[in-house]
């Protein structure tokens, strides 16, 4: 158990900038996602807490102590790697072992740990097998295995799950979630999938490539309510939430917005222009307590339990879930979508930053 | 089907026509090794005939062959521990990136491939004379190891370098070195592509003459100085000859035989990367 500081953390390739002014603090036994599109440099900050990865500025902290030149044994920290990185010339046992071998434990020592991680991971009956001869999941376990038997200070996670088919990434999300609980570990977890995001964080760390952002790879990093409720600025408000939250730039006034050619009161300091945001599941269908527009169906989606309908506004494309308690609207449909003012997100449309209005702050 | 009739068989005539071509000599040299004497240089040739064996114990006996025979293997293991010893290591660390100088050491590794081998020969020789090791098993596989050497890094880290870094990485994590890295993960997964390699160099060291012929006169002398040791000054002993080619062959035939898989995909990395 160990907290984990990341202090004005810069990482180059040659010319190119991967992570820029990161400064993460992460407490002990928390659970963290760093969640991101591709080539955010969620891999490289991990990688970099592992030891893996040089820095070109900053410093790491694990539990107080600066290890930012730290050798990565010395660091006590355990990864699991994408693609598991198991030792193929060796049994499922030796594998974990390996690390307890080369640190010349008691073999008697070695063989009761061993036993008792398999056991935890349920990996009893293939201690034996090499890894060639497992499935995806059980390797997937060899992998959690090693690290668990380390007792590590942190568990770095890079995309543990992404070569898993979905219903079994279900079942080990959940597990993974209870051995977090269990063993009350520091954890930091990379995906790319917000579904993970969302139901394994603690907290979660929203990164964005450099070449997007611009100054800082770290858009926001809060609980995933926060991150859905409240998120800090429009990159964050389009990547986690699916389908996306809908975004249209309008002008404001004196005292408030103007939407659809209506003038909707919003009580802040506005930019001339600003991006209004909200979510799919938010629409109503109908009049609401906020502005309202009128749309026309272009097509309907059946998930079974909710319909998601396209349509076209005068705002632009328009998406909503729709509860199946309702009726499906018919493809060409005109509807009138009720936008409620409680749900509505706003944003500067010049830096992107969220702007909350006064009564909230 | 038709369309595809053609390009096969012409594909198999290849092969048989190139099998023939190469294998002829050899068979020849066994006819020879097999026939009495006064059948193995008759015109037109006797295709059929009772194999003699007499030859081959002749050859074995002659003296000098069977302690040949022993050089050579000693030669051929000396020399491959030799370059492996130094081309594992060498390998795995021109394989990282951090290793500084590895673009120059790579490409002088392949200049050194390209010299010809008899270049070192005439100063190893004086300096042999001088320290003593002239006519030694273990001076003759000291200069075998420095030409066996490129190739020998060459091959192995193409093989190393099918192993993914995640395993030396996931290691380091915990806590193993670098020539546990090496020994205990790099070395068993690689094993195949190094057996091939140490088969290639061996079958090079076997086969070699012009450094033997310089640098042993008599008590490390290898094979390839026996077989040639059998033209006399008056006259060449043919069958005793031809069944020591024979003889000379076979050790090297069948470890190709064993590892030809892995010869195969050993020789092919490189053009297929
Ligand atoms: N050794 C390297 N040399 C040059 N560029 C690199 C190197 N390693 C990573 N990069 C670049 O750094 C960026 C971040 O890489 P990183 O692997 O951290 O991304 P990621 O967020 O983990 O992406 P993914 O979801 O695809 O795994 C990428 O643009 C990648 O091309
Ligand atoms: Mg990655």
């Amino acid at each position: 158990m160990a907290t984990v500081s990341l202090r004005d953390i810069d990482i180059s390739y040659g010319a190119t900038t991967v992570v820029k002014s990161l400064n993460m603090e992460i407490a002990e036994g928390e659970f963290t996602v760093l969640v991101g599109p591709s080539g955010c440099g969620k891999s490289t900050i991990l990688r970099l807490i592992a030891g893996l990865e040089a820095r070109s500025a900053g410093e790491v902290f694990i539990d107080g102590a600066n290890v930012s030149d730290a050798d990565p044994a010395a660091r006590n920290v355990a990864m699991v790697f994408q693609n598991y990185a198991l030792y193929p010339n060796m049994t499922v046992a030796e594998n974990i072992a390996f690390g307890m071998k080369i640190r010349k434990t008691d073999p008697a020592k070695i063989d009761s740990a061993v036993r008792e991680v398999a056991r935890m991971v349920g990996l009893t009956d293939h201690l034996a097998k090499r890894p060639g001869k497992l499935s995806g999941g059980q390797r997937q376990r060899v992998a959690l295995a090693r690290a668990i038997v380390r007792h590590p200070k942190v568990f770095l996670f890079d995309e543990p799950l992404s070569n898993l088919d979905a219903e079994f990434r279900a079942s080990i999300r959940l597990e993974l979630r209870q051995l977090h609980k269990s063993l009350g570990s520091t954890m930091i977890y990379v995906t790319h999938d917000q579904v993970e995001a969302m139901t394994m964080g603690d907290r979660i760390a929203v990164l964005a490539p450099i070449a997007v952002a611009g100054s800082h790879n770290l858009m926001q990093f809060d609980t995933p309510d926060t991150i859905y409720r409240k998120p800090a600025n429009l990159f964050v408000a389009r990547f986690i939430g699916s389908p996306k939250m809908n975004t249209f730039e309008v002008d404001t006034t004196a005292g408030g917005l103007k939407v659809a050619g209506r003038e909707v009161p919003f009580a802040a300091a506005l930019p001339p222009r600003v991006v209004v945001g909200i979510r799919p599941e938010h629409i109503e269908v109908g009049e609401a307590a906020g502005p309202s527009l009128s749309a026309k169906v272009r097509v309907t989606e059946n998930l079974g339990h909710e319909y998601l309908v396209f349509t076209d506004t005068a705002l632009g494309p328009i998406t909503l879930r729709v509860s199946d308690r309702h009726d499906c609207p018919r493809d060409g449909q005109d509807l009138t979508l009720g936008l409620p003012l409680a749900r509505l997100h706003v944003f500067d449309a010049a830096t992107g930053e969220r702007i909350e209005p006064d009564s909230a702050r | 089907m038709k369309p595809k009739f053609l390009p096969q068989f012409g594909r198999y005539a290849v092969a048989v026509t190139a099998a023939v071509v190469s294998f002829f000599p050899i068979l020849w040299i066994a006819m020879i090794a097999l026939k009495e004497r006064t059948d193995a240089f008759a015109i037109p040739p006797v295709w059929f005939f009772n194999p003699v064996w007499e030859h081959f114990a002749k050859a074995w006996t002659t003296s000098g062959f069977s302690g040949a025979f022993l050089n050579s293997v000693l030669v051929c293991a000396i020399g491959n521990v030799l370059a492996f010893a130094i081309g594992i290591p060498a390998a795995y660390l021109l394989n990282q990136r951090r290793t500084p100088g590895r673009k120059a050491i790579l490409v002088w590794l392949l200049i050194s491939y390209m010299l010809p081998e008899f270049l070192f020969v005439i100063p190893v020789y004086v300096l042999y004379q001088a320290i003593g090791l002239y006519d030694t098993v273990i001076g003759l596989a000291l200069v075998y190891q420095i030409f066996t050497l490129p190739f020998t890094i060459w091959l192995v880290r193409a093989f190393f370098a099918d192993v993914p870094a995640a395993l030396a990485e996931a290691a380091r994590l915990e806590g193993a070195t670098t020539a546990q890295i090496i020994w205990k993960i790099y070395v068993p997964i690689a094993a195949p592509g190094l057996a091939a390699t140490a088969i290639l160099n061996a079958i090079k060291m076997w086969n070699e003459l012009a450094i033997a012929l310089a640098l042993t006169f008599d008590r490390a002398q290898t094979v390839t100085l026996a077989v040639a040791g059998f033209r006399g000054y008056a006259s060449i002993d043919w069958g005793a000859m031809a069944a020591a080619s024979i003889i000379v062959i076979l050790p090297m035939a069948f470890f190709a035989i064993l590892a030809q898989r892995h010869i195969v995909q050993g020789l092919s990395l490189g053009s297929v990367k």
